[in-house]
């Protein structure tokens, strides 16, 4: 064979060599590990209301749905593509709380709305968070004269995650479900708290019974489940904070002698009066300011407002959350109230997990725990992960509405979710490395 | 002279630049192309000013050589699977946009008196480009990246006495990275703001220096080994940083930014053999320092808020790599006045798998080439050659970054050019 020969054969072989690569399969399949252990994550839906729903500083907004922990948890399941949520462009809707863009000042709320984006999707989203939704709403139950058209009127929110297409439990059964992520009843003793007493909460019987029938609703589908109970009040900073920050800004102190709340005034520490469902009296260490007290407080320091130092002008019931008196022993205060229903409500869904044989994820213990290590540490500390620390404020775990999450604090929802998956059901879903969520601060264009 | 040299100068400067192993480019000219960049030892050409300018010693009389070579690569990613975080598991295709390079080269050499030629080279050594859709999965790691430089090297090479173990040539070459830009820009999400696009545009400002030293040696007429050394070059490159729309009290306008970027030394050892007249066969090894590129580091002429420096370094952990390259040509194939050409390579990635990000997607890659040479007169021929590369699937699982999936990279790199001698 002549050489010439043999380097045409080594050209030919090397054309047919690079043909061969050429137009092989581009791609072979995706090989994903399957991590669902005796779970099937083939249709995944989550039930709740603005927690699941990844509403964040007051508003519903795109790149806070992103990372709500429904579409986290998804997110880690290897069956999952599609995880569809009811997208608002930014600044949401709502009414976002953000902080100027210029400076950092505020925050203050956004004067712009959002639109939905993804309105024509032909199927039911996946998630079915509802903001502002109680557990009756689930199967659109009525509440006495409280009726389920009533509050979807009152409420824009069902229409842009709904569409006027059922209820939550309807869409739910029509993407035949799998797996369903379900929290609800937050609301049911909410509205209760934010309102300091004023709005009634739902009777622990009456939760009972709705809870059953929604997890009827859930077995009927065959899915498994994982639910959520529900956080003592008293661990949102919506509820904690602003009392702890006028005492250090010396706005008001708590006077150890007369065991009051006392305000600066300009002749001194005066007792503090507030106006609870029974009587005026003076504010004793149990008593919690809600957040939206902070414009009483600012109205008062402008002398716009008479000054909560006599019982003639106690601070509003609706600013208050009084809680016991422990001398003399008092009957029956808020704070009371509202942790007895919290802890019957979340017996009945502890019952309902063991019941049906489905994960639990016990943010109730979790949160309290974690305000327990903000108390402890002088508010230094919270919940670390990943290198990351999170303390129960807004701006950190919470975002500026101090009732809601923020992305990080969605994440740690997220890897309690994925934990209490994994324990239950053999599930080898991998956690959310926290570190890399983005904070997700909402700050003004 | 000076004018077709100032006229190529300036279509150089128009040209966008590529994509190849790390971020080198080692297509320097279309003869070489055809055999695969197996080239150190062959020497027979004016664009062995790139690949061992010990090698123009032996070139006599007044020689140029120009072409270009368009480099298309086409990259997807896959994914991202579930475990990354926080971006939500699918199984969804991205493709990157696709861009094709214009890649020139331009050589010219003279010999001055027997044994010593003087010449200069214009090339582009590193470049890359990537683009992904401005709101695809990845966007917070990369949406563009742009790296362009552009070298002339001036070159001397000579041979030396002849003292009784065949012919022997040295060269050395003054590598002035004389023309350079980068691009970069990808999305941050922290802030919940519209328009979170961060993006960095830098030019080369002065021009940065290197150098390659050559050694040829021809034990006998059918075989030669060579050696090229390329030292590294240090490009630092200044410009904008621009913060779209986050927030200005975290990320101030009116920010200059730039970045130093340690273009990695490398070396080649070759070896051919020419059994015949007609044909001739070299492989070579080329080794490149990239552990140089260990990361990125862009500077800010004041401190950001947001970052709480005046620097944002992110970890490229490359390590050093190698390609064995292989090529064959015979000439006067069938026809008087026609070579032709074919080379494979192997070409190791510099990228360990957990480092590994769009901006560049480089795997582990096989190229296969075929080229070609007519002599349209004695004195001038034209050169084409046509690359093909695979880059093996690479399946990333444990990324740095969290974005984990499977990137796909394959590119064309057709190439045209024309050889004189006078």
């Amino acid at each position: 064979m002549s050489l010439q020969n043999i380097s045409k054969k080594l050209l030919f072989a090397l054309l047919v060599a690079s043909f061969t690569f050429y137009s092989c399969k581009d791609y072979n399949d995706l090989d994903v590990n399957p991590n669902s252990g005796d779970a099937d994550f083939s249709s995944v839906v989550a039930i709740g209301n603005s927690l699941t729903a990844g509403y964040q500083s007051n508003a519903l907004f795109e790149s806070a749905q992103r990372y709500s922990f429904p579409a986290m948890v998804a997110g880690q399941m290897a069956g999952v593509n599609n995880f569809e949520q009811p997208l608002i462009s930014d600044p949401g809707i709502g009414g976002r709380l953000q902080l100027s863009g210029s400076d950092l000042s505020g925050p203050t709320q956004a004067q712009e709305q959002g639109s939905p984006i993804n309105t024509d999707l032909d199927r039911p989203y996946n998630n079915l968070g509802v903001p502002g939704a109680i557990l009756a709403d689930f199967l659109g139950q009525d509440m006495g004269s409280n009726t389920y058209d009533n509050r979807k009127q009152n409420n824009p929110f069902f229409n842009i995650v709904l569409r006027g297409n059922g209820t939550q439990a309807e869409q739910m059964a029509a993407l035949q479900p799998t797996f369903v992520m379900f929290w609800l009843g937050n609301n049911d003793i909410l509205g209760y708290v934010t309102s300091g007493g004023t709005t009634p909460y739902v009777p622990a019987s009456n939760f009972q019974s709705l809870y059953q029938a929604s997890m009827n609703a859930i077995a009927q589908t065959g899915a498994d489940a994982v639910l959520y109970n529900i956080p003592d009040v008293t661990t949102i900073p919506y509820v904690f904070l602003l009392r702890s920050q006028l005492e250090q800004q010396g706005t008001i102190r708590y006077n150890q002698p007369t065991q009051t709340y006392q305000l600066q005034t300009p002749q001194g520490y005066t007792d503090i009066y507030i106006e609870t469902a029974n009587s005026t009296r003076v504010m004793r260490a149990n008593d919690l300011l809600l957040l939206s007290a902070s414009s009483y407080f600012q109205s008062v320091q402008a002398g716009e407002t008479a000054p909560p130092v006599s019982p003639n002008s106690p601070i509003p019931n609706q600013y208050v959350l009084d809680g016991p008196i422990s001398s003399p022993p008092s009957g029956n205060s808020e704070i009371v109230q509202a942790s007895q229903v919290v802890s019957a409500y979340n017996n009945t869904i502890a019952n309902a997990a063991s019941n049906n044989g489905w994960a639990l994820v016990d943010i109730n213990s979790a949160f309290s725990q974690i305000f327990q290590n903000f108390q402890q540490s002088g508010g230094s500390q919270g919940i670390s992960q990943n290198g990351v620390t999170l303390t129960p404020v807004p701006g950190s775990l919470f975002s500026f509405d101090g009732v809601h999450p923020g992305n990080q604090g969605h994440g740690i929802v997220a890897n309690m979710t994925i934990e209490a998956i994994n324990n239950t059901y053999n599930a080898n879903l991998p956690t959310i490395n926290i570190s890399t969520i983005p904070q997700g601060i909402p700050v003004s264009n | 002279m000076r004018r077709i040299l100032a006229t190529i100068g300036l279509v150089l400067i128009c040209s966008a630049s590529a994509y190849s192993s790390g971020f080198s480019i080692y297509e320097a000219s279309v003869r070489a192309n055809g055999m695969l960049g197996a080239f150190s030892a062959y020497a027979d050409h004016v664009s062995t000013i790139y690949y061992n300018p010990a090698g123009m010693a032996g070139l006599d009389g007044f020689r140029v050589s120009g072409g270009a070579t368009i480099i298309a690569p086409r990259s997807t990613f896959r994914g991202p699977f579930p475990s990354s975080t926080p971006y939500p598991g699918s199984q969804g295709k991205y493709e990157m946009k696709e861009q094709n390079f214009f890649v020139p080269n331009f050589y010219a050499s003279y010999q001055i008196k027997d044994g010593l030629t003087a010449g200069i080279g214009v090339y582009a050594p590193y470049g890359l480009g990537t683009k992904w859709d401005e709101n695809w999965v990845g966007r917070t790691e990369a949406i563009e990246t742009s790296i362009e430089t552009i070298f002339v090297q001036p070159t001397v090479a000579y041979k030396l006495p002849e003292f009784g173990i065949g012919n022997v040539q040295v060269g050395a070459g003054l590598m002035i990275a004389a023309y350079g830009e980068v691009k970069l820009s990808r999305g941050v999400e922290d802030f919940g703001v519209q328009n979170d696009i961060f993006s960095l545009n830098g030019d080369l400002e002065k021009p940065a220096f290197g150098y390659n030293l050559g050694l040829l040696w021809e034990p006998t007429d059918m075989v030669s080994l060579g050696f090229t050394y390329r030292s590294k070059v240090e490009v630092e490159f200044n410009g904008d940083a621009d913060f779209d729309g986050l927030p200005t009290a975290l990320f101030p306008s009116n920010t200059g930014g730039g970045t130093t970027l340690e273009l990695p030394s490398n070396w080649a050892a070759g070896l051919n053999v020419a059994p015949t007249k007609n044909l001739s066969l070299e492989v070579d090894y080329v080794w490149w320092g990239w552990s140089s590129y260990d990361e990125l580091a862009i500077k800010f002429d004041q401190t950001i808020p947001a970052f709480n420096s005046n620097e944002l370094v992110s970890k490229r952990g490359y390590e050093n790599s190698y390609q064995i390259r292989v090529g064959g040509e015979y000439t006067n194939a069938g026809v008087e006045g026609l070579d032709i050409r074919a080379g494979i390579s192997y070409d190791q990635s510099p990228l360990p798998t957990k480092y590994i990000d769009p901006t560049l997607p480089d795997s582990d890659r096989w190229l296969f080439s075929g080229g070609l040479t007519y002599d349209i007169i004695p004195s001038l021929s034209v050169d084409a050659a046509y690359i093909f590369i695979r880059a093996k699937e690479r399946v990333n699982r444990s990324s740095e970054n969290g974005l984990h999936g499977v990137y796909n990279t394959y590119a064309n790199l057709p190439s045209l050019g024309f050889t004189a001698k006078f």
